[in-house]
């Protein structure tokens, strides 16, 4: 079964076309990562499947229930962290978990729920008038945790977390993960998502533009890794032919590699090992995600500009060999 | 579905009793309270003074204080929530807007209705000694129907929160409803009163200009607590629009049942006051309900 599906779901504030369209599958028992710019349409789209908002076309189903007409059915057995929200300021912590405990139908104790998003008993006694950002965020962590819900909604989980919390953010999704929830998070950081999802998808100005692993997603930019190699003198061989490496720039002693396959770094090395080329010093870089991330979500300009990068790349490169040559 | 509109009631007063501005009200109201009693107690003309003399002059106080403070207690309730995004979380939980709604509106008129009953115990206890009368009908009638007014209030506070997206246009249109029901009412009822019959309506009208009176939740609470005291509750604010000699006039002279030639009509009873109070209540919650559960929730 699938835990969100959404049909052309389409929402406009006025002129302004927050979500275009959307058709999303997310399966049941994956963590799935939506990711986009802040103002990409990610609240709105969760907005809609929680019943916040109405669509102005399209429809949602969420655990095969419809958005619109089964919301309190979802709400039962969703936990959802929702994007700008905030607390009771005049209740203390544990209230705020127990209410939950009590709306949500959970049978668990206020204390499990403070020690699965790390805060302290102490803590708890405290309004949540007095909280930090971040302690705010792991109460409303552990309500949306309240009464084990089937499909976990989190919009910015990570938002207000300081890097530590963040780790323990995610190892709480993965936990939960496992123990066969659906886990379902946006986020404008990429480095929040890729250890921990199955699947993303990227979703910009309102358009979901890729849905794909992480690994899918580095293969189809071209992943493209680079071998920088400081050598003792002059390669005497032709690196370029070697399966795998699709270009080589040399200057000053500095030979740049550029891999198609990231395989083919080795292959270089040894290369260059056999043809008795000094090696002094060997560094190498692969594609991040974020570069990922940034073509798709600054549209084709990003692309194209990448392209021709890689089109100044093999005008150096030639301009290299023929320097070396005539050097 | 195990969640009804007591959840969201119960959440809410366990919120609002910690509210300073609550408390800053409660005292406030039943501090003026006392002060009033004391001011008639050290001025000392009450010994021939009643209990209903004393709750009919609390009622020109009351009828000024009360919905001040129900809708202070309720215009923030539900657009509050809506703006700081607690609201999105109550509504994780398998709520439905008419839950929210319903849970407000009983939530803050408990409030509102232990702060008017905390205030009629102050008046009982300091109110029985000073005027040596105790009339427990006359304190329990009154209180009720200050209580229904404090409802009436919470119920159009929190209609008004549902219906709008800010807190300053809720605040704009509370303060607007006040001021039209408190000091603008006798300006519509006069100026009605001169297009239908050519004239100021004088110390004795025509009965149905009690009718446009007893349309507001305000005025009509006014002459019911008249009537339950037999006297006359002189109104906190007065435009003097009527063409009356107010020098010549005595309180039992501007009594309603006493402007109409003839019996009283019916809706000059104390209960046609319930009936005006429970349309203000439901007119606006109505308008309310059809705002809140088609707005998105941003």
């Amino acid at each position: 079964m699938t835990a969100i599906s959404t049909e052309n779901l389409t929402k406009q504030f006025g002129d302004e076309v927050a979500l275009d369209g959307l058709d999303l599958t997310v399966e049941e028992g994956e963590v799935f990562g939506f990711l986009g710019p802040n103002g990409a349409g990610k609240s709105t789209t969760i907005n809609l499947l929680l019943d916040f908002m109405r669509p102005t076309a399209g429809r949602a189903q969420v655990l095969g229930l419809d958005s619109r007409e089964q919301s309190q059915e979802i709400r039962s057995r969703v936990g959802v962290l929702a994007e700008g929200i905030d607390l009771y300021g005049r209740l203390t912590g544990r209230r705020h978990l127990e209410l939950a405990l009590d709306w949500a139908d959970g049978d668990e104790t206020a204390d499990a729920l403070l020690d699965r998003v790390g805060l302290s008993r102490a803590d708890a006694e405290r309004k949540t008038g007095d909280y930090s950002k971040g302690m705010k965020q792991r109460l409303a962590i552990g309500m949306a945790l309240a009464g084990d819900p089937d499909l976990l909604i989190l919009d910015e989980p990570a938002s207000g977390l300081d890097p530590n919390g963040i780790r323990e953010m995610r190892d709480l999704v993965r936990a939960e993960a496992d123990a066969g929830t659906t886990v379902f998070f946006s986020s404008h950081d990429l480095d929040q998502v890729e250890a921990v999802c199955d699947r993303v998808g990227i979703l910009t100005d309102g358009d979901l533009v890729a849905v794909d692993t992480i690994e899918g997603l580095r293969e189809e930019l071209g992943a493209r890794s680079e071998l920088y190699l400081r050598l003792g003198g002059d390669p005497e061989v032709d690196v370029a032919s070697v399966a795998g490496v699709s270009a080589t720039t040399y200057e000053d002693g500095r030979l740049t590699v550029t891999c198609a396959d990231p395989r083919a770094k080795a292959r270089a090395i040894g290369h260059l090992l056999d043809a008795g080329v000094e090696i002094l010093d060997v560094d190498s870089s692969s594609v991040s995600l974020e570069d990922v991330f940034a073509a798709y979500t600054n549209g084709d300009v990003q692309v194209e500009q990448a392209d021709r990068g890689r089109q100044r790349d093999e005008q150096a490169e030639t301009e290299s060999r023929i320097a070396g040559v005539i050097g | 579905m195990t969640v009804t509109w007591h959840d969201v009631a119960r959440k809410d007063f366990e919120d609002v009793v910690r509210s300073k501005l609550v408390w800053g009200l409660t005292l406030g109201f039943v501090g003026l309270l006392t002060f009033f009693l004391f001011v008639g107690y050290v001025s000392g003309n009450n010994e021939a003074a009643g209990m209903s003399d004393l709750l009919s002059g609390m009622g020109q106080f009351v009828l000024f204080f009360i919905p001040l403070i129900a809708l202070v207690a309720g215009y923030m309730s539900v657009v509050g929530e809506r703006q700081s995004g607690s609201l999105r979380v109550l509504m994780s939980y398998p709520f439905s807007r008419s839950d929210v709604l319903t849970g407000k509106v009983v939530g803050r008129s408990v409030v509102v209705g232990l702060t008017i009953l905390f205030g009629f115990v102050v008046i009982t206890v300091l109110g029985v000694p000073l005027t040596a009368d105790f009339a427990p009908v006359d304190l329990l009638l009154v209180a009720l129907l200050t209580v229904l007014l404090g409802v009436t209030f919470t119920a159009i506070a929190v209609a008004i929160s549902a219906s709008t997206a800010s807190r300053g246009t809720a605040l704009a249109w509370v303060i607007g409803i006040f001021f039209f029901l408190l000091v603008m009412w006798e300006a519509l009822a006069v100026g009605i009163y001169y297009l239908v019959e050519g004239s100021r309506p004088g110390l004795v009208v025509e009965p149905w200009y009690f009718a446009l009176y007893q349309l507001n939740p305000i005025e009509s609470y006014r002459i019911a607590i008249g009537q339950v005291t037999d006297s006359f509750v002189w109104p906190m604010v007065q435009l003097g629009l009527e063409d009356i000699d107010w020098a010549q006039a005595s309180a039992e002279d501007l009594r309603a049942e006493a402007r109409v030639e003839g019996s009283a009509p019916f809706y000059l009873s104390p209960w046609f006051s319930v009936l005006t109070s429970l349309a203000w209540i439901a007119v606006p919650l109505a308008i309310g309900y059809r705002r809140f559960t088609s707005a998105d929730l941003d």
